[in-house]
């Protein structure tokens, strides 16, 4: 699945009503609630990864996108690249930058393709192939400043490969307490301007 | 040497011919002043195509006729230029064995095209030109059995199997099948025959079945060598094969020049003629002690340069005395006892060795004073003249290398007073023979007489030389044939001259009665016939009676009624064959004895004149297939024979000659074109080919192994046939024939037939010409386009050969296949040359495709710009479908390339994947996925792909990053999987969903 901005809040509004109409849901709840409280505990639930699990007792969750301004195909310049803590949680964010090649038809073709240079945002740092954003972000909130604010994209190569630059952004938010967890998770540990590997 | 023995054949030809001239001398014994027979013979022109021949005898006495034919001893003068310029060099032609050579080295000096300097010794001890023709000799040698498809592809232009005794080329193509499960190469081989075997795949021993095996072919040259006889037969020395290998059949010599002075040449050739003269001296037992049979001859040798000082090198030489050595006596101080002295006898061995003695004190330093030389010479005959009771021939040769003079240069009173002293010797009945060997010396040229001196650089000298020696000559001041007047250039003439004479000496003699068994005997020469259906009956005899007194005057003879007993008979010399029919007139029964012609005497006073004569008239026609020609003799022989058992004539005819016209020429053309392929042309054996030609009603064989047209030597003895052919140029064809034509084109024929000696039919004879055509068929070439796959390895030549579906030669428009052509199609030699940098380090480094370009050629020579280039297009249609002209591109070749699926397994759903993809191991590109799906990358070279997911991003999971697909030309679409195990539950996280950031498709 691939964000289309357009798209995204045209789904949600879908599934929320689907949510709010659909008896199955009321049942739903019912049903866990009744196990909770046979179980007889409170659990808080701390991972959202392992699959569709719904803990309905502690919603916290930990999500994020990619928040951009729409790529110039005519100049190639792609600007103000940064990332939105969607969850409910302060959390740490950080940003993988694919590029590859594409030919006329906009099909994935071969080919090495390096990164066009650019300075990352204040508080970015590029670390192992990654670029993390060293300052904690609030639950609904984006890094004061963005990891791109300018790139230019190779419009055609002139090797035997051939095709033009394509990049894909993708980003990645975790909680950012207790710092085991990005430690655990990304091998790293993140103060305001450093990434170092996680000990 | 070659000038030594030149030399010495002149005197020695001299010597004989003095000794001959008189030999047949004529006498009759009777009561009339007239002595011995009067015969005569002579060819009118009829002008009507036949010529009328005349013979008349009569006998002068009473019909005894003695024939003597032993040597007359003979006086010889040599009166030698000793003068400086005798020191200069002369050039004598000297023959070197080239040794063991190859054929190549002695090909490159054939004398039918090469170098001309290629010769060979007869067993007599001359040399002949040699000619070497060259064909070329194929061998085969079997393929392994077990080469397999692409060994025979590899080699495709060499492939040929054995039909018979014949090899027959075979042609191998293939083409690339593609199959999902099993692509393969398919190979068909085409045979002569038309059937064709298939065989698939790269490494198959193909089953040929009853073709196998196949040959390879190696072309080598075959050299012939050959030279023509005497006879004109054209007679092989060896041949051999290679060009590299040596000929050992036979000693060849190269033909060069050495140089001995003039002096030391004179020197050697007098000596030779003396020892001749000494020998024949001896007479025919060879030994001097036995005297009876030996022959008086006499030399006397003098010198001549300046009349004094110099070395006093005018002088008597064959005498006693110290003017030069323990001989010589200076011309000043010569007495009249030393004219007496001078002239040594050659039949005694004190005369021989005198002779000797002068001959090695001959000493170059002087000027050239002939005219002293001659006064020395006029006055040794005038000292010792004939007595009266003897028969004695007398000669002088003069022998000079320069011009007449006191100096240098030509002086004009020097000659004249030479020309007047001998113009005394010869008045007195000696024979004067000049022998010249200086620069321009000819023989056959009257030469100029010059208004006055000329200097010694004159480019008139030889011209002023020619003309003094003509006239000092015996020749008068005429050219003659045979000729008194001797030059270098006529040493093969004298040699001929010389062998003759010397077989007609004889010893003894004879004496005959020509009564009325004689017969008078005419054989017809081979060039003439009597007219068809002629008997006997046709042959006109006629006596006349002789009125007196002189012989020769028109009222001297009166016809008689009747032919008094002769009669004539017609016989052949050679029964049996065609052209000597009837060639023989027997004449018999004229009693020439009793009816000798002559003025009747009684007591010293004419009383009367009684006698007849005998005249026989026929006609004669050229027999057909004669060519004509000037001073055609009319007879072989004609001669007066004692009786019918008599095989030798006692008197011989002169033989007349007639001149007889030069028929026309036509020449036929073949009347089509012939056709040639590029680069061939018409080989010297098929140059005549179609050709026609006849001259009169003579066809001419124009094969070049013919010997003399196809013509009887008489049919083409007093005229010389030529027959040239000559390029588009006008450039004379060589030996080989018309070779490397490349454009059409044509070439001429032209026949002519000149008289070779001079008369009424003009000198530049007769001269037709005729034209053929040449087509020169040309090769056309289809391909078709080509594919190739991004990154594999660069086709080879058999690859590119792949394309090339068609081979044709054209004519505008016409097949090659729908003609009959002259030789074999060339074999093409092909190479391609793809575009420029599309190509690199021996791989596909494009994805667009690749115009290739093509190069014909023949043997070394390329021929793209004489080939045409046709393209098939592609199904479907690669839209290029350009035919260019010069084959660049002649075809295109499609690039395709590979794909590669990435699929992703074992991950969440809302998550990202990000992958590192690897071609031969070196990172080729990135790939992200969302959840489990896939993602395709396209355009990809042939190559081996993996890929590795980046755990550092999915780093819940542990990843599988599945195996290697290998993307090929058969296999040209993978995909790899990759399946992920979860390891990780702890933390909250979440990932955006994958913003790609692609320029917009290019909309086509």
């Amino acid at each position: 699945m691939y964000q289309r901005k357009s798209k995204e809040a045209k789904m949600r509004r879908l599934l929320g009503r689907l949510f709010r109409n659909s008896r199955m849901a009321t049942i739903t709840v019912s049903v866990v609630l009744l196990l909770a409280l046979t179980i007889g505990g409170t659990i808080a639930w701390l991972s959202t990864k392992a699959g569709p699990l719904v803990n309905p007792f502690t919603p916290s969750k930990v999500t994020c996108e990619v928040t951009e301004e729409d790529f110039n195909d005519e100049t190639g310049i792609k600007t103000n690249v940064n990332v939105k803590n969607t969850g409910d949680t302060e959390a740490y964010i950080r940003v993988k930058l694919v590029t590859y090649r594409t030919n006329d038809a906009g099909q994935h073709i071969g080919g090495t393709a390096a990164l066009p240079t650019f300075t990352p945002g204040e508080n970015w740092v590029a670390y192992g192939g990654f670029y993390y954003y060293t300052q904690p972000v609030a639950a609904g909130a984006s890094p004061a400043s963005a990891l791109i604010s300018s790139i230019t994209l190779v419009s055609s190569y002139d090797d035997a490969d051939g095709g033009r630059q394509a990049i894909d952004i993708v980003a990645e938010a975790i909680q950012s307490k207790p710092a085991t967890a990005v430690g655990e998770a990304w091998g790293v540990s993140i103060t305001p301007g450093i990434v170092s590997d996680y000990d | 040497m070659k000038t030594r023995k030149f030399i010495s054949l002149v005197l020695i030809c001299l010597l004989s011919c003095a000794m001959l001239i008189p030999a047949i001398p004529v006498s009759a014994e009777g009561e009339t002043p007239g002595e011995g027979m009067v015969i005569n013979k002579t060819a009118t022109d009829n002008d009507d195509g036949t010529y009328e021949i005349q013979l008349e005898a009569y006998a002068t006495g009473e019909a005894i006729i003695s024939e003597e034919t032993r040597d007359i001893p003979t006086d010889i003068i040599l009166v030698l230029d000793q003068s400086g310029s005798m020191d200069y060099d002369f050039s004598t032609t000297v023959f070197n064995s080239y040794g063991t050579r190859t054929n190549s080295y002695f090909y490159d000096r054939r004398h039918n095209g090469g170098s001309n300097n290629l010769w060979y010794q007869l067993d007599d001890g001359s040399y002949a030109s040699v000619s070497v023709v060259r064909q070329g000799v194929s061998t085969y040698t079997t393929w392994p059995a077990n080469y397999r498809n692409r060994d025979y592809y590899d080699v495709s232009n060499n492939l040929w199997e054995k039909v018979g005794d014949e090899y027959r080329q075979v042609t191998l193509t293939r083409e690339w099948v593609w199959d999902w499960f099993n692509s393969h190469y398919e190979f068909t081989y085409e045979f002569s025959d038309g059937t064709s075997v298939t065989s698939n795949g790269n490494d198959t021993v193909p089953n040929l079945g009853s073709h196998a095996p196949l040959y390879s072919a190696y072309t080598d040259y075959e050299y012939t060598y050959t030279y023509t006889d005497n006879n004109g037969v054209l007679q092989t020395i060896g041949t051999s094969t290679g060009a590299n290998t040596n000929f050992t059949g036979a000693t060849f010599y190269e033909r060069g020049t050495a140089n001995i002075t003039r002096l030391a040449a004179l020197k050697n050739a007098v000596t030779t003629f003396a020892n001749s003269v000494a020998t024949k001296a001896a007479g025919p037992d060879g030994n001097l002690a036995t005297t009876e049979d030996n022959v008086n001859h006499r030399i006397a040798v003098v010198g001549f340069a300046s009349q004094s000082g110099y070395g006093n090198n005018t002088e008597l030489l064959s005498i006693s005395g110290t003017n030069s050595g323990t001989v010589g006596v200076a011309y000043n101080n010569i007495t009249p006892q030393n004219l007496l002295d001078v002239v040594q006898d050659m039949d005694t061995t004190a005369g021989q060795t005198m002779v000797t003695n002068a001959i090695n004190a001959l000493a170059a330093r002087g000027a050239t004073e002939v005219d002293l030389g001659m006064d020395m010479a006029e006055r040794i005959l005038n000292a010792n003249p004939v007595p009266p009771e003897q028969e004695r021939n007398r000669v002088v040769v003069v022998f000079t290398d320069g011009s007449p003079t006191r100096s240098d240069g030509f002086e004009k009173d020097v000659a004249e007073e030479a020309i007047s002293i001998a113009e005394n010797i010869k008045n007195a009945g000696t024979t004067v023979y000049s022998v010249g060997i200086f620069d321009g010396a000819d023989a056959t040229s009257p030469g100029t007489e010059p208004s006055g001196d000329l200097p010694p650089n004159s480019s008139n000298l030889p011209a002023a030389s020619n003309w003094f020696m003509q006239n000092l000559s015996s020749n008068n001041g005429a050219v003659q044939d045979p000729s008194y007047y001797l030059s270098a250039a006529d040493a093969e003439t004298l040699n001929n001259i010389f062998q003759q004479i010397a077989e007609q000496i004889e010893e003894g003699g004879t004496t005959v009665t020509l009564g009325s068994e004689t017969i008078i005997k005419d054989i017809i020469a081979p060039s003439f016939a009597l007219p068809d259906g002629a008997t006997a009956n046709d042959i006109t005899l006629e006596t006349w009676k002789y009125n007196g007194p002189d012989y020769g005057a028109a009222n001297a003879w009166t016809k008689n009624p009747d032919a008094m007993g002769a009669t004539a008979v017609l016989g052949s010399t050679n029964p049996g064959d065609p052209t000597t029919t009837n060639n023989q007139l027997d004449v018999t029964g004229f009693n020439y004895s009793e009816n000798w012609a002559g003025p009747v005497m009684e007591d010293g006073a004419i009383t009367g004149y009684r006698g007849h004569k005998l005249v026989i008239k026929f006609t004669v026609r050229p027999r057909p297939g004669f060519l004509g020609g000037n001073q055609v003799f009319t007879n072989t022989s004609a001669g007066v024979y004692e009786n019918a058992e008599a095989t030798e004539p006692v008197l011989t005819f002169d033989r007349p000659t007639v001149d007889v016209p030069i028929q026309t020429i036509n020449i036929t053309t073949p009347s089509e074109n012939k056709n040639v392929y590029l680069l061939q042309g018409v080989p010297a054996t098929d140059i005549h080919g179609g050709v026609s030609v006849t001259i009169g009603t003579v066809s001419l064989n124009l094969d070049p192994a013919a010997v003399n047209w196809g013509l009887q030597p008489w049919q083409n003895e007093y005229v010389d046939v030529s027959v040239v052919y000559k390029d588009a140029n006008g450039d004379p064809i060589p030996p080989e024939g018309l070779q490397n034509v490349t454009e059409d084109t044509h070439y001429s024929v032209t026949v002519t037939v000149e008289p070779k000696a001079a008369g009424t039919v003009p000198g530049a004879g007769v001269t037709q010409t005729g034209n053929v055509s040449l087509n020169v068929f040309k090769p056309e070439l289809t391909f078709k386009d080509g594919s190739v796959y991004y990154g594999a390895t660069a086709p080879t030549d058999s690859d590119y050969a792949a394309s090339l579906t068609s081979t044709l030669w054209k004519h505008n428009g016409v097949l090659s296949t729908d003609v009959t052509m002259v030789g074999t199609a060339p074999v093409l030699a092909l190479t391609y040359t793809p575009e420029p940098g599309k190509i690199v380090d021996g791989k596909v480094n494009t994805k667009q495709d690749i115009a290739v370009d093509a190069t014909v050629k023949i043997g070394a020579t390329d021929v793209t710009t004489h080939t045409t280039f046709l393209h098939t297009a592609c199904d479907p249609p690669c839209g290029w479908n350009v035919e260019n002209p010069d084959g660049s591109p002649a075809f295109l070749l499609h690039v395709q390339t590979c794909s590669l699926t990435i699929t992703k397994t074992g991950g969440a759903a809302d998550e990202s994947y990000v992958f590192d993809v690897f071609k031969d191991g070196v990172k080729y590109s990135e790939v992200s996925i969302w959840g489990n799906g896939s993602e395709t990358l396209y355009e990809l070279p042939v190559g081996s792909y993996t890929i590795a997911e980046n755990t550092g991003w999915s780093w819940r999971y542990s990843a599988n990053n599945g195996g290697t697909a290998t993307l090929t030309a058969v296999n040209p679409n993978g995909s790899i999987t990759c399946s992920n195990t979860k390891t990780k539950y702890s933390w909250l996280n979440g990932f955006s969903e994958i913003v790609r950031n692609i320029f917009a498709p290019i909309e086509e």
